[in-house]
């Protein structure tokens, strides 16, 4: 019975097997003997530039081969006797690529033959390099003494690169080779092999060496090491680190020393760290305040806590910065103490650290801080009040705003702002009628980042209560952003138009029809539709002005008709800025006629600045259409400047499809061109045009 | 032709020297502690040497050059044309004739006074320089992919822990707020339990440099080093094809389409989902490969990929059943979805387009512009927006996806101890050999 189920689950996986070779295999090519002698034929005549399709039809063969797929000749072999013959190079280094993946011992013999060979060594390495087999490795350190020096060092590489341990005693003769290439591949060979034996060969010959040959072999013997932790062998590795840090080596060579020996040396890393950390080597500093990053136990944190005042200011710096990735409260008081007092650059990296540490009771201390008269610090514990996570926190700061005075109090409902917490709503809703204006003001600001559609109605109330101008406009954007959130547009007038008709107070009704403006609701739109007609002309102003962000085109020709009939030139100033605003918003929009819409607004501009605002619109318009309507404007002085941007706006996208009449154009801007920028800018796309 | 949009207040800021190339914001943290209180001595800046300054490399250098606690002051190409042009850059932006130009990146490493190289060579020409700046102690930006093949990354991440380097990747998606708050709903769990995600990438291949079909050997040009262009990379006769802005086209030098974008859009999938420091441990991956010519990576590919908690990650070009065939990465969870690409971001339910974080939601890194981003920590000693551990796994899927398209089967991969399970040749696909005498 178990061997019926063993069977059919063998069954299922050739069925898989097969399904899976099925998948990726979907090109097959015709293994035969007969197609891969003809394949190898052109092969052997190969080199680059010809057609290479022989060459990847038998890439696809040892592929199958890989894959399982079985042939009754020993493709190897034929890899092998085409090497054998004055085939071409290019040929050759393909067929090496192939060995690679197939080679086995049988073709060692051929490849030791062709690293001989200046021309061919390389070719033969990538192929030897990736057969596994210790024959290889035995060939390649009996031909060391018989090449050139560059054959050699890349032999020497390849016995590195397959961790070779019967070529260290080899290798470490060749650290002494007088060919400072060689000896300098044989140094680095030892450390990619970063066996005990090769360890041991590299610190015999580290009092032998000097200058770069020596750099190198620190740093293989450094590898060693840091094979030997990942072997979790930490006295030996620890040995070396030490080695290292306590003889002349560079300072860079001691940080990877001091890196190592943190790692190999668990019990006694706070002081290895400490003693770098107090050392008179800058470098060495900067690796030991990392380091701190690694400790972990709180007699660790109190060795650095003791001895954190005999540090210096960059070194006490980049340790608060370690200690904030570490976000252990037991360094609270440490960082604390050092965001009071010290210099002012300490000061601002442990406030700044304060972000992962600070606790309900620093909330007071942070708001504090930031009403001091040093901006820097000022902003910095603006930051960090506003970064600290906690739900506790945003409760301290609630409970904080009602019993502070008026100036933490602005704080601290700008914070409220900037953590976004909604929860502050009907604490802010109270804040808002303070007697005091600067906490009004900032709390119109924090309901605006805070509140959501839903609360239009309380915030209404808030609005209808404001006598000062200044603070109405300040919450006409709450109001406006607010609803804006509500993401059905048809919803968003309703609260707007119920409190206009309930209110008789017309500078909150102008309001109202401002913010109805900006609702995109199509109540709104009737609504301020038909204040454009009504007999106050403050009224009319008001709905003129309230269609400049209107979100569509649809308004337009109300404008236009003012523009056009109206009698009041000032409206029709004002109508004609909205016309072209809104155009200008527009002009992206496939289906706005929106050249012919300019046209129309430059038929009715009468001064320069509307006309400015025209052509600076149509430059986003980016069409030929546009482009033959602004070109003649570069003939009149007053409107050449913005006339040249726009032309290069619209070139830059129609330059490509209309070349002649772009150059055209920009060879009328090169004429005179009215700024430096604008000559650089015309001649770049001229050239990017002509180049093509 | 780029739709470089201009207005007066663009003229006026550039004419003030204040645009700041790619990416300009204020920097509002511990602004005294970085040295940003408007008095920046010389001696504060960042000295920054510039290797490999093409096109990709010339954005680079102008993004920096526009940094005001930066000072570029050295530059190294192997096509003097590129080298001219970039010290031109450099010294009528600063108004001297000081830049040093360099023919070999170890020259310049060798100079004490640079702090900081930005490495915008192609692919195969990252993990050399980079690890000799680790060791030389220098910080380094470098561009995505980081790396030419999944051991290189590991090295190169290996060499700039041990040495204690800072890093940045040009993965420069994560310092736009777009993408940032994406991740950050997700992250939030907004969608709920995140189980699919799509990576949306380019198919085929661009012609950038106006060279396809320049395909038969030639002489190299006199103005390029061609054989140290090749570097570690297999011997080729010089094309105009294969060199540059089209090297990305070939195995050799670059990853095709895959891996020129998985730094990206793969990148802010791993954002999104907390992988920085996790991989894929199923990949199956199938690609079409061209079999003339000598472009040589995938045209049209699709990598399936499985990670430890369920999460399923597809990544594709030229497959509109991925991401309703548009870019960009497309998180899918039990409670609704979230795309975003460079000029797009949607979601259902919409509401999450209007969501906010307070500070007791979980907040991403907010990087004040990607090089400024580096700047700052190369002073803080902070990890950057994208440390190299981060760059290293985001390309992963990338890298193992084509192994499985080369390999034409499904690998299994472990990232903790980063190796492939069970797969001799797939495992030998992970590094890469190089011309003698280049090695890292």
């Amino acid at each position: 019975m178990k061997f019926s189920l063993v069977k059919k689950l063998l069954l299922v996986i050739i069925i898989l097997t097969q399904l899976t070779n099925l998948v990726f295999s979907q090109e097959k090519i015709d293994n035969s003997e007969k197609n891969v002698e003809a394949l190898l034929s052109k092969i052997s005549e190969y080199e680059y530039g010809l057609n290479r399709t022989p060459l990847a039809d038998l890439s696809l063969i040892v592929k199958q081969k890989l894959n399982g797929e079985k042939s009754d000749y020993d493709l190897e072999t034929k890899l092998l006797d085409v090497l054998k013959t004055n085939a071409s190079f290019d040929g050759k280094q393909f067929l090496c690529r192939q060995l690679s993946l197939i080679g086995t011992e049988k073709s060692i013999e051929q490849l030791i033959a062709m690293l001989k060979d200046c021309k061919t060594s390389d070719m033969a390495r990538y192929a030897l390099e990736k057969i596994k087999s210790n024959n290889v490795d035995i060939a390649l350190i009996d031909i060391l003494d018989n090449v050139e020096p560059e054959i050699k060092i890349g032999i020497i590489n390849s016995l590195g690169n397959r961790k070779s341990e019967i070529a260290v005693d080899k290798l470490g003769k060749l650290v002494l080779d007088n060919n400072s290439d060689v000896a300098a591949s044989a140094a680095s060979a030892l450390g990619k092999i970063g066996s005990s034996h090769s360890a041991e060969v590299l610190s015999q010959l580290l009092n032998k060496t000097k200058n770069i040959i020596h750099d190198v072999l620190i740093d293989s013997y450094l590898l060693c090491a840091d094979k030997f932790l990942l072997d979790e062998n930490n006295k030996a590795a620890e040995e070396i680190y030490s080695n290292v840090l306590a003889n002349e080596n560079s300072s860079v060579q001691k940080i990877a020393a001091l890196n190592g020996s943190v790692l190999a040396s668990p019990n006694n890393k706070s002081s290895i760290i400490l003693k770098y950390l107090q050392s008179d080597d800058p470098q060495l500093n900067q690796a030991a305040a990392q380091e701190v990053r690694k400790l972990s136990t709180e007699n660790e944190f109190e060795k650095i806590i003791t001895n954190f005042n005999s540090f210096n200011d960059k070194t006490k710096i980049q340790v608060i910065y370690s200690i904030k990735e570490l976000q252990n409260p037991y360094f609270h008081n440490l960082v604390l103490a050092n965001a009071e007092r010290g210099s002012d650059d300490v000061r601002i990296a442990a406030i700044d650290c304060l972000e992962k540490l600070a606790t309900v009771d620093d909330v007071q201390f942070l708001a504090n801080l930031a009403l001091g008269n040093n901006s820097e610090i000022d902003n910095a514990a603006r930051l960090t009040l506003d970064k600290i996570s906690g739900k506790e926190i945003d409760k301290k700061i609630i409970n904080l705003i009602v019993t502070s005075p008026p100036e933490i109090q602005v704080e601290l409902i700008r914070s409220i702002g900037e953590r976004k917490t909604q929860s502050a709503f009907p604490n802010i809703v109270q804040t808002a009628k303070s007697t005091n204006q600067k906490v009004r003001l900032e709390s119109y600001k924090t309901l605006e980042l805070i509140s959501d559609p839903n609360q239009l109605d309380k915030l209404l109330i808030v609005f209808l209560d404001i006598e000062n101008p200044a603070e109405l406009k300040r919450m006409e954007n709450t109001l406006a952003k607010v609803s804006l959130k509500n993401e059905n547009e048809n919803e968003r007038a309703e609260k707007f138009l119920e409190t206009f008709d309930k209110t008789n107070d017309f500078e909150k009704q102008m309001s109202l029809l401002r913010i109805l403006g900006s609702t995109g609701d199509s109540r709104a739109l009737k609504h301020i539709k038909a204040s454009l007609k009504n007999e106050n002309e403050d009224v009319q102003k008001t709905a003129i002005q309230s269609l400049y962000n209107w979100p569509n085109i649809e308004p337009i020709y109300d404008l236009l008709d003012i523009v056009k009939t109206n009698k009041n030139s000032t409206l029709q100033i004002l109508a004609l800025r909205g016309f072209i605003n809104l155009v200008k918003a527009n002009g992206q929009n496939e289906n706005a006629p929106v050249v012919d819409l300019y046209k129309t607004a430059m038929e009715y501009s009468k001064s320069d600045n509307e006309k400015i605002m025209i052509i600076s619109g149509i430059g986003d318009v980016q069409t030929l259409e546009a482009l033959n309507f602004t070109s003649p404007y570069l003939n009149n002085n007053s409107l050449r400047p913005e006339a040249e941007i726009a032309c290069i706006n619209i070139i830059s996208k129609v330059g490509w499809t209309n070349p002649e009449e772009s150059l055209q154009v920009i060879e009328t801007i090169l004429k005179n061109p009215t700024s430096s920028e604008i000559q650089k800018e015309a001649s770049r796309i001229k050239n990017n045009i002509l180049s093509k | 032709m780029k739709n470089k949009k201009i207005s007066r207040r663009n003229f006026i800021q550039k004419t003030s020297g204040a645009a700041a190339g790619l990416f300009i914001a204020p920097y509002f943290i511990n602004a005294k502690v970085l040295g940003r209180n408007n008095s920046i001595s010389p001696s504060n800046k960042i000295t920054i040497g510039s290797i490999g300054t093409g096109w990709q490399g010339t954005y680079n250098l102008e993004s920096f050059l526009y940094e005001d606690q930066a000072q570029v002051v050295a530059i190294c190409d192997l096509d003097k044309e590129h080298l001219d042009n970039a010290i031109g850059l450099v010294n009528t932006k600063y108004e001297n004739n000081d830049c040093t130009p360099y023919h070999k990146f170890e020259e310049m490493l060798e100079r004490k006074d640079i702090d900081a190289v930005v490495i915008s060579t192609p692919d195969h020409w990252h993990a050399i320089p980079v690890i000799a700046a680790a060791k030389a102690g220098k910080d380094v930006f470098c561009e995505k992919p980081m790396s030419h093949s999944f051991n290189e990354g590991r090295a190169m991440c290996n060499a700039i822990e041990r040495y204690g380097r800072i890093w940045q990747t040009g993965s420069w998606q994560r310092s736009i707020p777009n993408f940032r708050f994406a991740a950050e709903l997700i992250r939030n769990g907004r969608i709920g339990k995140v189980h699919t995600v799509e990576v949306g990438l380019p198919s085929g291949h661009t012609d950038f440099a106006g060279t396809f079909g320049l395909e038969a050997k030639s002489e190299p040009p006199k103005n390029l080093d061609y054989e140290r262009w090749l570097g570690p990379a297999p011997y080729a006769p010089y094309a105009p094809a294969r060199v540059h802005k089209n090297w990305r086209w070939n195995l050799d030098y670059g990853g095709g389409q895959l891996m020129d974008w998985i730094g990206h859009h793969g990148d802010i999938a791993h954002w999104g989902l907390d992988f920085d420091k996790t991989g894929p441990t199923e990949i199956e991956g199938y690609g079409e490969y061209p079999k003339t010519g000598l472009r040589d990576t995938a045209t049209k590919y699709i990598v399936h990929t499985k990670y430890e908690n369920g999460v399923k990650m597809t990544i594709a070009g030229g497959h509109p059943e991925v991401c309703n065939g548009r870019n960009g990465t497309k998180w899918i969870g039990d409670e609704g979805w979230v795309h975003v690409d460079r000029s797009f971001l949607d979601a259902n339910p919409k509401s999450l387009l209007k969501e906010f974080f307070g500070p007791n939601d979980i907040s991403l890194l907010k990087s004040p512009g990607h090089a400024r981003n580096f700047i700052d920590c190369i002073k803080s000693r902070n990890q950057t927006i994208t440390p190299c551990e981060t760059a290293h796994r985001s390309v992963t899927p990338g890298h193992l996806g084509q192994i499985s398209m080369l390999l034409g089967r499904k690998i299994y991969f472990d990232p903790k101890t980063e190796k492939i399970q069970g797969d001799e040749i797939a495992s030998s696909m992970l590094s890469r050999s190089y011309r003698a005498p280049w090695h890292i």
